[in-house]
């Protein structure tokens, strides 16, 4: 794995790690790792999964607002 | 340890019927079969539902070599008859020679633990390049003959699929890697928790006592801090559908095994220093 990705991982792993209270299955923490070792489709689809957290992460709002779901995030 | 039949081929020799026959009362969760136990005998039915993966993996040989090299616990393809009321549902039985002692994780050692590892991933490596998979992956399925361990659910082998992930990952995790890395990175040894926490140590619980220092190589923020924080992250259920449609690169999943085969290979306890009993 590139660093950069190893960074984007990272910076997901801090993100991510509020307490939340839905699941895909037990595994969910599993599959989702073997999504990012699985190459750039893998990534992709983990993209597309965090969308919203990702564009949060990335793109604060003035507000400070910006880690909130938007309505736009894709597939939803 | 016996050696194997023919594959496919029944021992008529050991077909006498045995009274006093038992079902293994761990043995309930699996629906592909069950171990029963008649004197000193050891059984293992496969049902119908087990029964296509079971003949695809005695067809393909891996068995046949992993027995030979005492990786995998031999067997002996017997008349159903020989357990009676017992094999009904039962495709097939197999014979076990039954093992002089029967350990768990939560007993063993650290090296003891770390050799079980090593070779359930071994006998996974084995496995996908003769196109099987481990559908788990309990410790409780790794015995030891003497200092050697000993693989022995039979069952737990089937078909792989094109494209599937590791999904005994997580249990892996519980199960072996995270119990060592107690002792690796903590000095902790896992006897105590495993033996209240059968199912293992959960990553969640390893993520929150490790200090930040201790979690910034690859491996540690791969398996343990991505996969927690992932495991703790929600998901729009309308989108999980886009995780389990993915097609997981076969020689990743290989590298993926052989990557924490190495880190596993590499740990040692910490926390070694003098006690009371030495000088």
């Amino acid at each position: 794995m590139s660093s950069a990705l190893t960074s984007v991982v990272f910076a997901l792993a801090l993100d991510l790690s509020r307490p939340a209270f839905a699941y895909l299955d037990p595994g969910t923490g599993s599959i989702i790792l073997q999504l990012l070792l699985g190459g750039l489709t893998g990534g992709a689809v983990v993209a597309k999964l965090y969308w919203h957290k990702l564009k949060g992460f990335f793109v604060r709002d003035a507000s400070g607002g910006g880690n909130q779901p938007k309505d736009d995030a894709p597939g939803e | 340890m016996s050696a194997t039949p023919v594959a496919g081929e029944i021992n008529r020799k050991t077909t006498r019927r045995v009274s006093d026959i038992r079902a293994d009362p761990g043995s309930f969760r699996d629906p592909r079969g069950r171990i029963f136990h008649a004197g000193e005998k050891v059984y293992r039915t496969v049902t119908e539902s087990g029964a296509e993966d079971y003949e695809f993996v005695r067809d393909s040989g891996l068995i046949e070599r992993l027995q030979g090299d005492a990786r995998v616990i031999a067997s002996t393809a017997v008349a159903k008859d020989v357990l009676g009321e017992h094999s009904a549902g039962a495709r097939y039985v197999l014979e076990h020679p039954r093992l002089p002692f029967i350990s768990y994780p939560y007993e063993w050692p650290f090296p003891a633990l770390k050799v079980a590892a090593l070779h359930h991933l071994d006998i996974h490596l084995a496995a996908l390049a003769a196109g099987v998979t481990l559908s788990d992956a309990s410790a409780y399925n790794i015995q030891f003959l003497g200092v050697q361990p000993v693989f022995i659910d039979l069952l737990s082998f089937r078909r792989y699929r094109e494209g599937e992930m590791w999904s005994g990952h997580r249990q892996f995790c519980e199960q072996f890697l995270n119990p060592l890395l107690l002792r690796a990175k903590l000095g902790v040894a896992h006897n105590a928790w495993y033996r209240g926490a059968q199912e293992g140590i959960t990553t969640g619980e390893l993520h929150r006592m490790l200090p930040w220092t201790k979690k910034l190589s690859r491996n540690m923020l791969l398996h343990v801090v991505a996969q927690s924080a992932f495991q703790r992250s929600a998901v729009p259920s309308g989108q999980s559908k886009l995780a389990m449609e993915f097609q997981f690169p076969l020689q990743k999943y290989q590298r993926m095994l052989t990557k924490m085969r190495d880190w596993i290979d590499s740990l040692e306890p910490a926390g070694t220093g003098k006690t009371v009993w030495q000088d």
